[in-house]
């Protein structure tokens, strides 16, 4: 076995360790910021341009550059509970406009956390509960389950090709080619500037998490509860306002969850309502 | 308005905005009044010890932080600063000062009054 197939086993056997340890089931998309919580990890946003992601052992602490976008920054604190699972001393990732090669440690977190946030079991059940087939899935599909499993839509498609091995390299590229903003317009027939989280009946184990701003596709007929999302149009719906309301239709439920985009603070209050008092 | 008292006033208000929380939402989660909080952020209050503590606590700081202490001795932090150079290196100096603002205001288990760890 090479250096590197060891790592990635580690890396691997690590985080499906700890999914089982803290009661994720394998099948299941997570949040790893609520994990980190319910790790007593303290995680806090901050709004530092050359930041990417800090882990202290010191706390211990987690920080997320703020202004980074919501899969990223969901990637970057699994990628942090990697160095916290292995141990590792206090490390800071910087801001890489483009991809930098890894190595040691980096690699291995970010091996955690790629096996952390997509399980090939909950790759499959993703795409199986929605009789969609992996190996030829559409551009709106793998975007809607990026979405689903809270990374970003080339990380998914990375992924798949690269270490599930579940899509051949052609069709990969051909992924790769198709923007998220041009999927953003498909879907819409308009391309909204903030992002867009697609919501259907099979959205279940971890609340949507969206950003004040985004839009949402969800299926006709769904009731939207709670202050912080208001209806657009037909099944569009936006969140206008920091934190948590509901989606229903008939006995299907899930939590949404509204978050400034620029909010900067500890993770624990990132969903919280403005209060009446502020002026 | 004493130093001290003065000290511990401009702490309570870094801390609350570190902590990402408007004075609103900090009287609603401590069942305060919301004017409560601008008279303690203004010094113009006196602020008991177990105040202190449920601030502390709902900031995530340590109680000698935000009576005006470094949070651990010198000597300790720049022992760290020193371990942990080649990782701070790689931000830009404005954002390396908040990061180690952010350090040096963490909580710690010794830093807790006995009986009130939270």
């Amino acid at each position: 076995m090479s250096d590197r197939e060891d790592l990635g086993r580690r890396a691997v056997t690590a985080a499906l360790r700890l999914r089982g340890s803290a009661g994720r089931p394998l099948h299941a998309p997570i949040c790893p910021i609520d994990l980190a919580l319910d790790l007593g990890i303290e995680v806090r946003f901050e709004a530092l341009p050359s930041l990417e992601g800090l882990y202290s052992p010191d706390g211990p602490l987690v920080v997320l550059g703020a202004l980074r976008p919501r899969g990223r920054r969901a990637f970057t604190c699994a990628h942090e509970l990697g160095h916290h699972v292995f141990g590792h001393g206090l490390s800071v990732d910087e801001l890489h406009e483009e991809p930098v090669p890894r190595d040691g440690n980096e690699l291995l977190a970010d091996r955690f956390a790629a096996a952390l946030l997509m399980p090939k079991l909950a790759v499959l059940n993703a795409f199986s509960a929605r009789d969609w087939d992996v190996g030829s899935c559409s551009a709106e599909q793998a975007f809607m389950i990026a979405g689903f499993l809270g990374v970003g839509y080339a990380t998914l498609v990375g992924y798949l090709q690269g270490t599930l091995h579940m899509l051949e390299e052609g069709h990969a590229s051909a992924l790769r080619r198709v923007a998220p903003k041009t999927i953003r317009g498909r879907l819409l027939g308009w391309a909204p500037e903030a992002g867009l989280v697609v919501v259907d009946e099979r959205w279940v184990w971890r609340p949507v998490d969206v950003g004040v701003g985004d839009v949402l596709l969800a299926p006709l007929g769904t009731i939207a509860e709670g202050n912080a999302l208001e209806r657009m149009d037909g099944r569009l719906l936006r969140a206008r306002a920091p934190g948590a309301g509901q989606l229903r239709i008939g006995s299907w439920t899930v939590e949404v969850r509204s978050m400034r985009a620029d909010f900067t603070g500890l993770a624990e209050y990132r969903h919280l309502e403005a209060s009446d008092d502020d002026v | 308005m004493s130093d001290g008292q003065a000290t511990l006033a401009q702490r309570l208000r870094l801390a609350r905005e570190q902590a990402g929380l408007s004075q609103g939402q900090v009287a609603k989660l401590m069942s305060i009044h919301r004017p409560t909080v601008t008279e303690i952020e203004a010094g113009r209050r006196r602020v008991q010890l177990d105040e202190i503590a449920a601030f502390a606590k709902l900031y995530r700081v340590s109680v000698p932080w935000l009576m005006g202490e470094d949070g651990e001795g010198e000597d300790m932090r720049e022992a760290k600063v020193r371990l942990a150079a080649r990782e701070l290196a790689k931000l830009k100096s404005s954002d390396l000062d908040r990061v180690m603002n952010l350090l040096a205001s963490l909580r710690s288990d010794s830093d807790a009054p006995k009986g009130k760890k939270g």
